[in-house]
Protein backbone atom coordinates (compact mmCIF):
# COMPACT_ATOMS: atom_id res chain seq x y z
CA UNK A 1 0.00 0.00 0.00
CA UNK A 2 1.42 3.67 -0.62
CA UNK A 3 -0.95 5.50 0.99
CA UNK A 4 2.28 7.78 1.94
CA UNK A 5 3.30 8.15 -1.11
CA UNK A 6 4.67 11.35 -2.63
CA UNK A 7 2.62 10.99 -5.79
CA UNK A 8 1.38 14.38 -7.46
CA UNK A 9 -2.24 14.39 -6.42
CA UNK A 10 -4.65 16.64 -8.45
CA UNK A 11 -8.28 15.54 -7.30
CA UNK A 12 -10.78 15.06 -9.36
CA UNK A 13 -10.93 16.13 -13.45
CA UNK A 14 -12.85 16.16 -16.71
CA UNK A 15 -12.10 15.79 -20.13
CA UNK A 16 -11.60 19.33 -21.89
CA UNK A 17 -14.63 19.41 -24.22
CA UNK A 18 -15.27 22.26 -27.04
CA UNK A 19 -18.84 22.46 -25.64
CA UNK A 20 -17.70 23.63 -22.23
CA UNK A 21 -15.35 26.09 -23.15
CA UNK A 22 -17.44 28.80 -22.43
CA UNK A 23 -18.95 27.71 -19.55
CA UNK A 24 -15.70 26.85 -18.05
CA UNK A 25 -14.20 30.28 -18.26
CA UNK A 26 -17.77 31.71 -17.38
CA UNK A 27 -18.39 29.75 -14.34
CA UNK A 28 -14.78 28.66 -12.82
CA UNK A 29 -16.97 25.59 -11.84
CA UNK A 30 -15.70 23.17 -9.32
CA UNK A 31 -13.22 20.80 -11.35
CA UNK A 32 -9.98 19.97 -9.88
CA UNK A 33 -8.25 20.14 -13.47
CA UNK A 34 -8.90 18.98 -16.77
CA UNK A 35 -7.29 16.16 -19.11
CA UNK A 36 -7.22 17.66 -22.90
CA UNK A 37 -6.75 15.35 -26.16
CA UNK A 38 -3.22 16.30 -27.22
CA UNK A 39 -3.96 15.96 -30.60
CA UNK A 40 -6.38 18.53 -30.63
CA UNK A 41 -4.53 21.32 -29.78
CA UNK A 42 -1.37 20.02 -32.60
CA UNK A 43 -2.38 22.98 -34.52
CA UNK A 44 -1.17 26.36 -35.57
CA UNK A 45 -3.83 28.36 -34.21
CA UNK A 46 -7.51 29.70 -33.67
CA UNK A 47 -10.22 28.74 -30.82
CA UNK A 48 -8.71 25.54 -29.56
CA UNK A 49 -5.31 27.35 -28.33
CA UNK A 50 -6.82 30.54 -27.46
CA UNK A 51 -9.83 29.01 -24.75
CA UNK A 52 -6.86 26.33 -23.85
CA UNK A 53 -4.36 29.14 -22.89
CA UNK A 54 -6.67 30.73 -21.00
CA UNK A 55 -8.16 27.96 -19.09
CA UNK A 56 -4.89 26.67 -18.00
CA UNK A 57 -4.87 29.73 -15.93
CA UNK A 58 -7.50 28.89 -14.17
CA UNK A 59 -6.38 25.33 -13.92
CA UNK A 60 -4.05 22.23 -13.98
CA UNK A 61 -4.15 20.31 -17.18
CA UNK A 62 -2.97 16.97 -18.36
CA UNK A 63 -2.03 15.90 -21.66
CA UNK A 64 -3.71 12.93 -23.18
CA UNK A 65 -2.18 11.44 -26.63
CA UNK A 66 -3.80 8.57 -29.06
CA UNK A 67 -1.07 8.71 -31.82
CA UNK A 68 2.02 7.48 -30.38
CA UNK A 69 1.45 4.53 -30.87
CA UNK A 70 4.47 3.48 -29.05
CA UNK A 71 3.89 -0.38 -29.72
CA UNK A 72 4.12 -0.29 -33.44
CA UNK A 73 6.59 -1.58 -35.15
CA UNK A 74 7.39 1.38 -37.29
CA UNK A 75 10.12 4.13 -35.82
CA UNK A 76 8.76 6.39 -33.05
CA UNK A 77 7.61 9.43 -35.04
CA UNK A 78 9.97 12.07 -33.79
CA UNK A 79 7.73 15.10 -35.50
CA UNK A 80 5.02 13.97 -33.53
CA UNK A 81 7.35 13.83 -30.52
CA UNK A 82 8.37 17.11 -31.23
CA UNK A 83 5.19 18.49 -31.81
CA UNK A 84 4.10 16.84 -28.28
CA UNK A 85 7.09 18.43 -26.87
CA UNK A 86 6.70 21.84 -27.72
CA UNK A 87 3.28 21.82 -26.50
CA UNK A 88 4.75 20.27 -22.95
CA UNK A 89 6.94 23.51 -22.97
CA UNK A 90 3.60 25.76 -23.90
CA UNK A 91 0.92 24.50 -21.34
CA UNK A 92 2.89 23.04 -19.09
CA UNK A 93 0.61 20.06 -18.46
CA UNK A 94 1.32 18.31 -14.82
CA UNK A 95 1.89 15.21 -17.08
CA UNK A 96 1.89 13.43 -20.40
CA UNK A 97 0.21 10.01 -21.21
CA UNK A 98 -0.65 7.37 -24.14
CA UNK A 99 -1.68 4.40 -24.62
CA UNK A 100 -0.61 0.76 -24.27
CA UNK A 101 -0.98 -0.35 -27.78
CA UNK A 102 -0.50 0.78 -31.11
CA UNK A 103 -2.60 2.67 -33.63
CA UNK A 104 -0.88 1.73 -37.34
CA UNK A 105 2.44 0.93 -39.14
CA UNK A 106 3.54 1.46 -42.92
CA UNK A 107 3.33 4.80 -42.04
CA UNK A 108 -0.83 4.50 -42.14
CA UNK A 109 -2.46 5.69 -38.85
CA UNK A 110 -5.87 3.02 -38.34
CA UNK A 111 -6.72 5.85 -35.09
CA UNK A 112 -7.82 2.92 -33.28
CA UNK A 113 -5.48 1.69 -29.94
CA UNK A 114 -5.30 -1.85 -31.07
CA UNK A 115 -3.90 -4.43 -28.60
CA UNK A 116 -0.28 -5.93 -28.38
CA UNK A 117 0.67 -9.67 -28.40
CA UNK A 118 2.01 -10.06 -24.75
CA UNK A 119 4.98 -11.86 -25.01
CA UNK A 120 8.69 -10.86 -23.88
CA UNK A 121 9.95 -9.54 -27.23
CA UNK A 122 7.03 -7.30 -27.50
CA UNK A 123 7.82 -6.02 -23.39
CA UNK A 124 11.19 -5.32 -24.39
CA UNK A 125 10.37 -3.62 -27.57
CA UNK A 126 8.08 -1.59 -25.80
CA UNK A 127 9.97 -1.01 -23.19
CA UNK A 128 12.92 0.39 -25.35
CA UNK A 129 10.67 2.96 -26.99
CA UNK A 130 8.95 4.43 -23.72
CA UNK A 131 12.70 4.88 -22.65
CA UNK A 132 13.04 7.15 -25.90
CA UNK A 133 10.01 8.86 -25.62
CA UNK A 134 11.13 9.40 -22.25
CA UNK A 135 14.44 10.41 -22.67
CA UNK A 136 12.95 13.18 -25.02
CA UNK A 137 10.57 14.19 -23.13
CA UNK A 138 12.88 14.20 -20.39
CA UNK A 139 10.00 13.43 -17.91
CA UNK A 140 8.24 10.20 -17.16
CA UNK A 141 4.81 9.36 -19.13
CA UNK A 142 2.03 7.41 -18.39
CA UNK A 143 0.41 4.74 -20.24
CA UNK A 144 -2.89 3.55 -20.33
CA UNK A 145 -4.59 -0.11 -20.39
CA UNK A 146 -6.72 -0.42 -23.43
CA UNK A 147 -10.28 -2.01 -23.56
CA UNK A 148 -9.58 -4.95 -25.83
CA UNK A 149 -11.92 -7.53 -28.23
CA UNK A 150 -9.46 -10.12 -29.33
CA UNK A 151 -6.78 -12.29 -27.85
CA UNK A 152 -3.97 -13.11 -29.51
CA UNK A 153 -2.74 -16.52 -29.80
CA UNK A 154 0.74 -15.42 -29.45
CA UNK A 155 0.14 -14.02 -25.92
CA UNK A 156 1.81 -15.88 -23.59
CA UNK A 157 0.91 -13.91 -20.31
CA UNK A 158 -2.10 -12.07 -18.84
CA UNK A 159 -2.86 -8.27 -19.34
CA UNK A 160 -1.43 -7.18 -16.08
CA UNK A 161 1.33 -8.56 -16.28
CA UNK A 162 2.62 -7.19 -19.52
CA UNK A 163 1.64 -3.80 -18.08
CA UNK A 164 3.34 -4.25 -14.65
CA UNK A 165 6.36 -5.53 -16.35
CA UNK A 166 6.56 -2.50 -18.88
CA UNK A 167 5.85 0.21 -16.35
CA UNK A 168 8.41 -1.51 -13.91
CA UNK A 169 11.26 -2.11 -16.57
CA UNK A 170 10.57 1.24 -18.28
CA UNK A 171 10.12 3.12 -14.76
CA UNK A 172 7.03 4.92 -16.55
CA UNK A 173 3.72 5.72 -14.44
CA UNK A 174 0.39 4.30 -14.75
CA UNK A 175 -2.78 5.84 -16.04
CA UNK A 176 -5.38 2.54 -14.70
CA UNK A 177 -8.87 3.00 -16.67
CA UNK A 178 -11.16 1.33 -14.23
CA UNK A 179 -13.44 1.39 -17.24
CA UNK A 180 -11.54 -0.41 -19.74
CA UNK A 181 -10.58 -3.00 -17.30
CA UNK A 182 -14.02 -3.62 -16.57
CA UNK A 183 -15.17 -3.86 -20.32
CA UNK A 184 -11.98 -6.43 -20.75
CA UNK A 185 -12.86 -8.30 -18.27
CA UNK A 186 -15.87 -8.92 -19.70
CA UNK A 187 -14.85 -9.48 -23.47
CA UNK A 188 -12.05 -11.73 -21.89
CA UNK A 189 -13.45 -13.60 -18.77
CA UNK A 190 -11.15 -12.41 -16.29
CA UNK A 191 -11.43 -11.04 -12.86
CA UNK A 192 -10.92 -7.38 -12.46
CA UNK A 193 -9.54 -7.57 -8.92
CA UNK A 194 -6.69 -9.96 -10.31
CA UNK A 195 -5.85 -7.09 -12.18
CA UNK A 196 -6.01 -4.63 -9.29
CA UNK A 197 -3.83 -6.80 -7.21
CA UNK A 198 -1.10 -6.81 -9.65
CA UNK A 199 -1.03 -3.12 -10.30
CA UNK A 200 2.21 -1.44 -8.64
CA UNK A 201 0.67 0.57 -7.00
CA UNK A 202 3.33 3.22 -6.29
CA UNK A 203 3.08 3.99 -10.20
CA UNK A 204 -0.69 4.46 -10.16
CA UNK A 205 -0.59 8.19 -11.12
CA UNK A 206 -3.86 8.94 -12.95
CA UNK A 207 -7.36 6.76 -12.72
CA UNK A 208 -9.86 7.04 -15.38
CA UNK A 209 -13.42 5.91 -15.05
CA UNK A 210 -15.97 6.45 -18.52
CA UNK A 211 -19.33 4.86 -19.15
CA UNK A 212 -19.78 1.91 -22.18
CA UNK A 213 -21.92 0.39 -24.30
CA UNK A 214 -23.39 -3.47 -23.29
CA UNK A 215 -23.71 -5.79 -26.23
CA UNK A 216 -25.38 -8.44 -24.40
CA UNK A 217 -21.88 -10.85 -25.01
CA UNK A 218 -19.74 -8.35 -25.13
CA UNK A 219 -19.18 -4.45 -23.88
CA UNK A 220 -17.77 -1.86 -26.55
CA UNK A 221 -16.02 0.73 -24.96
CA UNK A 222 -17.95 4.11 -26.29
CA UNK A 223 -17.72 6.75 -23.86
CA UNK A 224 -21.03 8.25 -24.59
CA UNK A 225 -22.52 6.82 -21.33
CA UNK A 226 -22.55 7.27 -17.35
CA UNK A 227 -20.66 5.10 -14.99
CA UNK A 228 -21.95 1.86 -14.32
CA UNK A 229 -22.37 0.56 -10.86
CA UNK A 230 -19.61 -2.42 -11.01
CA UNK A 231 -17.27 0.10 -12.37
CA UNK A 232 -17.95 2.24 -9.12
CA UNK A 233 -17.13 -0.80 -7.31
CA UNK A 234 -14.46 -1.18 -8.82
CA UNK A 235 -13.11 2.06 -9.06
CA UNK A 236 -13.72 1.58 -5.02
CA UNK A 237 -11.00 -1.39 -5.24
CA UNK A 238 -8.96 0.30 -7.16
CA UNK A 239 -8.72 3.05 -4.23
CA UNK A 240 -8.41 0.66 -1.13
CA UNK A 241 -5.66 -0.51 -3.11
CA UNK A 242 -3.85 2.21 -4.26
CA UNK A 243 -4.68 5.26 -1.95
CA UNK A 244 -6.13 8.69 -3.07
CA UNK A 245 -4.87 8.82 -7.08
CA UNK A 246 -5.87 11.61 -9.26
CA UNK A 247 -9.36 10.69 -10.99
CA UNK A 248 -11.04 12.07 -14.14
CA UNK A 249 -14.20 10.81 -16.42
CA UNK A 250 -14.14 10.48 -19.78
CA UNK A 251 -17.31 11.30 -22.01
CA UNK A 252 -16.58 11.65 -25.62
CA UNK A 253 -19.34 11.67 -27.18
CA UNK A 254 -23.11 11.80 -26.18
CA UNK A 255 -21.68 15.18 -24.18
CA UNK A 256 -23.86 16.64 -21.28
CA UNK A 257 -24.25 19.95 -20.13
CA UNK A 258 -21.06 20.73 -17.84
CA UNK A 259 -23.28 19.89 -14.74
CA UNK A 260 -23.73 16.80 -15.48
CA UNK A 261 -20.62 15.36 -15.35
CA UNK A 262 -19.91 17.39 -12.59
CA UNK A 263 -22.61 15.59 -10.69
CA UNK A 264 -20.75 12.85 -11.84
CA UNK A 265 -17.77 13.67 -11.02
CA UNK A 266 -18.76 14.18 -7.06
CA UNK A 267 -19.94 10.88 -7.03
CA UNK A 268 -16.34 9.98 -7.68
CA UNK A 269 -15.55 12.21 -4.53
CA UNK A 270 -17.85 10.69 -2.55
CA UNK A 271 -16.13 7.33 -2.75
CA UNK A 272 -12.87 8.64 -2.50
CA UNK A 273 -13.90 10.24 0.36
CA UNK A 274 -15.47 7.34 2.42
CA UNK A 275 -12.58 5.22 1.45
CA UNK A 276 -10.14 7.20 2.30
CA UNK A 277 -11.79 8.02 5.88
CA UNK A 278 -12.39 4.66 6.23
CA UNK A 279 -8.58 3.30 5.73
CA UNK A 280 -7.00 5.90 7.98
CA UNK A 281 -8.86 4.98 11.04
CA UNK B 1 10.19 -8.65 -33.77
CA UNK B 2 9.00 -10.57 -37.07
CA UNK B 3 6.33 -12.00 -34.94
CA UNK B 4 4.65 -8.59 -34.01
CA UNK B 5 5.15 -7.25 -37.46
CA UNK B 6 3.29 -10.51 -38.68
CA UNK B 7 0.60 -10.04 -36.52
CA UNK B 8 0.42 -6.05 -36.64
CA UNK B 9 0.70 -6.03 -40.71
CA UNK B 10 -2.40 -8.75 -41.19
CA UNK B 11 -4.32 -6.92 -38.54
CA UNK B 12 -4.11 -3.47 -40.36
CA UNK B 13 -4.33 -5.17 -43.97
CA UNK B 14 -8.13 -6.45 -42.36
CA UNK B 15 -9.05 -3.05 -41.19
CA UNK B 16 -8.04 -1.20 -43.92
CA UNK B 17 -9.21 -3.90 -47.01
CA UNK B 18 -10.95 -7.12 -45.20
CA UNK B 19 -7.73 -9.35 -45.60
CA UNK B 20 -8.86 -12.14 -43.43
CA UNK B 21 -5.20 -13.65 -42.70
CA UNK B 22 -5.66 -12.28 -39.21
CA UNK B 23 -8.14 -14.79 -38.31
CA UNK B 24 -5.56 -17.77 -37.22
CA UNK B 25 -3.84 -15.39 -34.38
CA UNK B 26 -7.10 -14.41 -32.98
CA UNK B 27 -8.57 -16.69 -30.07
CA UNK B 28 -12.36 -17.74 -31.12
CA UNK B 29 -14.10 -18.20 -27.39
CA UNK B 30 -16.90 -20.02 -26.99
CA UNK B 31 -18.81 -17.37 -26.07
CA UNK B 32 -17.59 -14.79 -28.77
CA UNK B 33 -16.22 -15.96 -32.07
CA UNK B 34 -13.01 -14.70 -33.29
CA UNK B 35 -15.12 -13.26 -36.69
CA UNK B 36 -17.41 -11.46 -33.91
CA UNK B 37 -14.20 -9.53 -32.25
CA UNK B 38 -12.43 -8.62 -34.86
CA UNK B 39 -15.65 -6.82 -36.93
CA UNK B 40 -16.13 -4.52 -33.63
CA UNK B 41 -12.23 -3.23 -34.70
CA UNK B 42 -13.25 -2.65 -38.14
CA UNK B 43 -16.61 -1.24 -37.42
CA UNK B 44 -14.73 1.27 -35.26
CA UNK B 45 -11.78 1.99 -37.58
CA UNK B 46 -14.54 2.58 -40.33
CA UNK B 47 -17.25 5.17 -38.10
CA UNK B 48 -14.38 7.01 -36.60
CA UNK B 49 -13.15 8.08 -39.71
CA UNK B 50 -16.24 8.50 -40.93
CA UNK B 51 -17.41 10.99 -38.21
CA UNK B 52 -13.33 12.63 -38.90
CA UNK B 53 -14.81 13.09 -42.17
CA UNK B 54 -18.35 14.58 -41.37
CA UNK B 55 -16.73 16.66 -38.89
CA UNK B 56 -14.99 18.19 -41.58
CA UNK B 57 -17.44 18.33 -44.18
CA UNK B 58 -20.03 18.55 -41.86
CA UNK B 59 -22.63 20.70 -44.70
CA UNK B 60 -21.60 18.29 -47.14
CA UNK B 61 -22.67 15.29 -45.02
CA UNK B 62 -26.02 16.97 -44.55
CA UNK B 63 -26.14 18.19 -48.09
CA UNK B 64 -26.28 14.36 -49.64
CA UNK B 65 -27.49 12.54 -46.33
CA UNK B 66 -26.48 10.08 -43.85
CA UNK B 67 -26.47 7.04 -45.69
CA UNK B 68 -25.06 8.87 -48.95
CA UNK B 69 -21.75 10.69 -46.63
CA UNK B 70 -21.63 6.91 -45.06
CA UNK B 71 -20.93 4.92 -48.59
CA UNK B 72 -18.81 8.22 -49.82
CA UNK B 73 -16.80 7.73 -46.49
CA UNK B 74 -16.26 4.42 -46.49
CA UNK B 75 -15.26 4.80 -50.68
CA UNK B 76 -13.11 7.74 -49.39
CA UNK B 77 -11.41 5.66 -46.80
CA UNK B 78 -10.36 2.57 -49.15
CA UNK B 79 -8.78 5.18 -51.33
CA UNK B 80 -6.79 7.37 -48.69
CA UNK B 81 -6.52 5.64 -45.57
CA UNK B 82 -5.36 8.19 -42.93
CA UNK B 83 -1.27 8.49 -42.57
CA UNK B 84 -2.04 11.35 -40.30
CA UNK B 85 -0.87 11.31 -36.73
CA UNK B 86 -3.85 13.70 -35.85
CA UNK B 87 -7.24 12.62 -36.89
CA UNK B 88 -8.14 15.91 -38.00
CA UNK B 89 -6.22 16.44 -41.57
CA UNK B 90 -8.65 13.39 -42.60
CA UNK B 91 -10.15 14.33 -45.86
CA UNK B 92 -7.06 16.16 -47.46
CA UNK B 93 -7.93 14.51 -50.40
CA UNK B 94 -11.91 14.57 -51.09
CA UNK B 95 -11.59 17.12 -53.35
CA UNK B 96 -9.61 15.36 -55.53
CA UNK B 97 -12.16 11.62 -54.87
CA UNK B 98 -15.05 13.67 -55.66
CA UNK B 99 -13.70 15.11 -58.77
CA UNK B 100 -12.00 12.04 -60.04
CA UNK B 101 -14.59 9.44 -59.21
CA UNK B 102 -18.11 8.35 -60.09
CA UNK B 103 -20.67 8.71 -59.50
CA UNK B 104 -19.64 11.99 -57.48
CA UNK B 105 -17.70 13.44 -60.37
CA UNK B 106 -21.05 14.15 -62.45
CA UNK B 107 -22.21 16.16 -59.57
CA UNK B 108 -19.46 19.07 -59.69
CA UNK B 109 -20.97 21.31 -56.77
CA UNK B 110 -20.16 18.49 -54.27
CA UNK B 111 -16.80 18.85 -54.92
CA UNK B 112 -17.18 22.57 -54.72
CA UNK B 113 -18.72 22.74 -51.60
CA UNK B 114 -15.88 20.38 -50.23
CA UNK B 115 -13.50 22.79 -51.10
CA UNK B 116 -15.50 25.46 -49.71
CA UNK B 117 -15.76 23.45 -46.36
CA UNK B 118 -12.38 22.16 -46.48
CA UNK B 119 -10.73 26.00 -46.64
CA UNK B 120 -13.05 27.23 -43.64
CA UNK B 121 -10.95 24.17 -41.83
CA UNK B 122 -7.90 25.60 -42.62
CA UNK B 123 -9.17 29.05 -41.64
CA UNK B 124 -10.48 28.13 -38.59
CA UNK B 125 -7.05 26.61 -37.14
CA UNK B 126 -4.71 28.47 -38.67
CA UNK B 127 -1.86 30.24 -36.74
CA UNK B 128 -2.36 33.03 -34.94
CA UNK B 129 -1.23 36.42 -35.67
CA UNK B 130 -1.61 40.33 -34.40
CA UNK B 131 -3.58 42.44 -37.16
CA UNK B 132 -2.27 46.26 -37.90
CA UNK B 133 -4.62 48.83 -37.54
CA UNK B 134 -5.15 52.03 -40.05
CA UNK B 135 -2.57 54.13 -37.80
CA UNK B 136 0.44 51.72 -38.90
CA UNK B 137 0.27 52.44 -42.48
CA UNK B 138 -0.50 55.93 -42.15
CA UNK B 139 2.86 56.10 -40.45
CA UNK B 140 4.77 55.07 -43.58
CA UNK B 141 6.48 57.85 -45.48
CA UNK B 142 4.55 58.04 -49.21
CA UNK B 143 8.14 57.52 -51.21
CA UNK B 144 7.95 53.83 -49.39
CA UNK B 145 4.71 52.83 -50.32
CA UNK B 146 5.60 51.51 -53.61
CA UNK B 147 7.93 48.77 -52.02
CA UNK B 148 5.41 47.82 -48.80
CA UNK B 149 4.91 43.83 -48.53
CA UNK B 150 1.69 43.73 -47.20
CA UNK B 151 1.82 39.66 -44.44
CA UNK B 152 -1.83 38.64 -44.87
CA UNK B 153 -3.42 36.87 -41.23
CA UNK B 154 -2.33 33.20 -41.76
CA UNK B 155 -6.56 32.34 -41.85
CA UNK B 156 -6.46 33.65 -45.14
CA UNK B 157 -7.70 31.67 -48.19
CA UNK B 158 -9.08 32.66 -51.45
CA UNK B 159 -11.43 30.57 -53.73
CA UNK B 160 -12.87 30.62 -57.33
CA UNK B 161 -16.18 28.63 -56.89
CA UNK B 162 -18.17 28.11 -60.10
CA UNK B 163 -21.48 26.87 -58.49
CA UNK B 164 -23.17 28.68 -55.48
CA UNK B 165 -22.07 26.11 -52.99
CA UNK B 166 -21.55 29.21 -50.50
CA UNK B 167 -25.84 30.03 -50.66
CA UNK B 168 -25.95 26.11 -50.41
CA UNK B 169 -23.97 26.44 -47.12
CA UNK B 170 -25.26 29.17 -46.06
CA UNK B 171 -28.71 27.88 -45.81
CA UNK B 172 -27.81 24.63 -44.88
CA UNK B 173 -25.97 26.07 -42.04
CA UNK B 174 -29.26 27.70 -40.92
CA UNK B 175 -31.39 24.70 -41.44
CA UNK B 176 -32.95 25.96 -44.88
CA UNK B 177 -34.25 24.20 -47.37
CA UNK B 178 -30.93 24.72 -49.81
CA UNK B 179 -31.38 26.02 -53.41
CA UNK B 180 -30.99 24.10 -56.64
CA UNK B 181 -27.19 23.99 -57.39
CA UNK B 182 -26.93 26.56 -60.37
CA UNK B 183 -23.60 27.07 -62.15
CA UNK B 184 -22.67 30.85 -62.71
CA UNK B 185 -22.06 32.47 -65.92
CA UNK B 186 -18.32 33.11 -64.48
CA UNK B 187 -16.74 31.79 -61.18
CA UNK B 188 -17.08 34.43 -58.61
CA UNK B 189 -14.13 34.85 -56.36
CA UNK B 190 -14.76 34.08 -52.19
CA UNK B 191 -12.42 35.18 -49.89
CA UNK B 192 -12.08 33.42 -46.29
CA UNK B 193 -10.06 34.55 -43.22
CA UNK B 194 -10.73 34.59 -39.42
CA UNK B 195 -11.12 37.91 -36.97
CA UNK B 196 -11.50 37.55 -33.42
CA UNK B 197 -11.55 33.62 -33.74
CA UNK B 198 -14.81 33.79 -36.00
CA UNK B 199 -14.92 32.50 -39.76
CA UNK B 200 -15.62 35.07 -42.16
CA UNK B 201 -15.81 34.90 -45.87
CA UNK B 202 -16.98 37.37 -48.37
CA UNK B 203 -17.35 37.72 -52.20
CA UNK B 204 -14.88 40.03 -54.05
CA UNK B 205 -15.09 41.98 -57.90
CA UNK B 206 -12.15 40.36 -59.94
CA UNK B 207 -10.32 43.13 -59.15
CA UNK B 208 -10.06 43.06 -55.74
CA UNK B 209 -9.24 39.30 -55.50
CA UNK B 210 -6.41 39.93 -58.24
CA UNK B 211 -4.92 42.32 -55.80
CA UNK B 212 -5.40 39.79 -52.86
CA UNK B 213 -3.68 36.86 -54.83
CA UNK B 214 -0.66 39.34 -55.76
CA UNK B 215 -0.60 40.05 -51.65
CA UNK B 216 -0.61 36.30 -50.84
CA UNK B 217 1.92 35.94 -52.94
CA UNK B 218 4.40 37.74 -51.50
CA UNK B 219 4.25 41.30 -53.93
CA UNK B 220 5.08 44.68 -53.34
CA UNK B 221 2.04 47.36 -53.25
CA UNK B 222 3.63 48.64 -56.48
CA UNK B 223 3.94 45.16 -58.23
CA UNK B 224 -0.16 44.95 -56.74
CA UNK B 225 -0.59 48.32 -58.92
CA UNK B 226 0.80 46.51 -61.76
CA UNK B 227 -1.55 43.55 -61.75
CA UNK B 228 -4.08 46.24 -61.65
CA UNK B 229 -3.11 47.77 -64.99
CA UNK B 230 -5.37 45.58 -67.01
CA UNK B 231 -8.63 47.44 -65.55
CA UNK B 232 -7.02 50.63 -64.74
CA UNK B 233 -4.85 53.71 -66.21
CA UNK B 234 -1.93 54.15 -63.12
CA UNK B 235 -3.44 56.84 -61.10
CA UNK B 236 -6.68 54.96 -60.88
CA UNK B 237 -5.01 51.73 -60.42
CA UNK B 238 -2.96 53.16 -57.02
CA UNK B 239 -5.75 54.79 -55.69
CA UNK B 240 -7.98 51.26 -55.67
CA UNK B 241 -5.13 49.42 -54.38
CA UNK B 242 -4.88 51.68 -51.64
CA UNK B 243 -8.52 51.64 -51.06
CA UNK B 244 -8.41 47.94 -51.15
CA UNK B 245 -5.58 48.22 -48.72
CA UNK B 246 -7.70 50.18 -46.33
CA UNK B 247 -10.83 48.09 -46.47
CA UNK B 248 -8.35 44.78 -45.40
CA UNK B 249 -6.63 46.71 -42.57
CA UNK B 250 -10.29 47.65 -41.35
CA UNK B 251 -10.97 43.57 -41.73
CA UNK B 252 -8.31 42.78 -39.98
CA UNK B 253 -6.71 40.94 -42.91
CA UNK B 254 -3.59 41.86 -42.73
CA UNK B 255 -0.86 40.81 -39.87
CA UNK B 256 1.69 43.08 -41.21
CA UNK B 257 3.62 45.34 -43.78
CA UNK B 258 7.42 45.23 -43.73
CA UNK B 259 9.70 47.76 -46.32
CA UNK B 260 12.09 45.80 -48.49
CA UNK B 261 14.18 43.33 -46.97
CA UNK B 262 15.02 43.23 -42.95
CA UNK B 263 12.20 46.38 -41.44
CA UNK B 264 9.12 45.29 -40.66
CA UNK B 265 6.14 47.09 -38.81
CA UNK B 266 3.56 45.26 -37.48
CA UNK B 267 1.25 46.93 -34.46
FE1 LIG C 1 -9.13 5.96 -20.86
Amino acid sequence: MSYLSNKLQLGFGLGLRTDHYETILNEKPSIDWFEILTENYLVSGGKPIHYLERIRELYPIVMHGVSMSIGSTDPLDWNYLKEIKALDQRIEPKWISDHLCWTGMNGKNTHDLLPLPYTEDVIQHVVNRIQQVQDFLGKRILIENVSSYVTYNQSIMSEWDFLKEISEQSDCLILLDINNIYVSSVNHEFNPLDYLDAMPADRVQQIHLAGHSDMGDYIIDTHDNKIIDQVWKLYSAALHRFGMVSTMIERDDNIPPLNELIVELNQARQIAKQILAETTV
Amino acid sequence: MNELLTIQNSFQDFLIQDDKEIYQSIVDTGKVSAETRLEIYRNAYRYRLIDALAANYPILKIYIGDDQFEDLGIAYLDKYPSNFRSIRWFGDQLVNFLNDNLPYKSFPYLSELAKLEWAMTLTFDAADSEIIDIETVKSIPPEDWAKMRLQPHPSTYLLSLSWNVVQIWQELSEDQDPHEPIQNDHPVNWLLWRKDLINQFCSLDNEEACAIEAMLKGLTFNEICEQLLQWFDPQDAAIHAASFLKGWIMSGLISGISLGTGSSLES
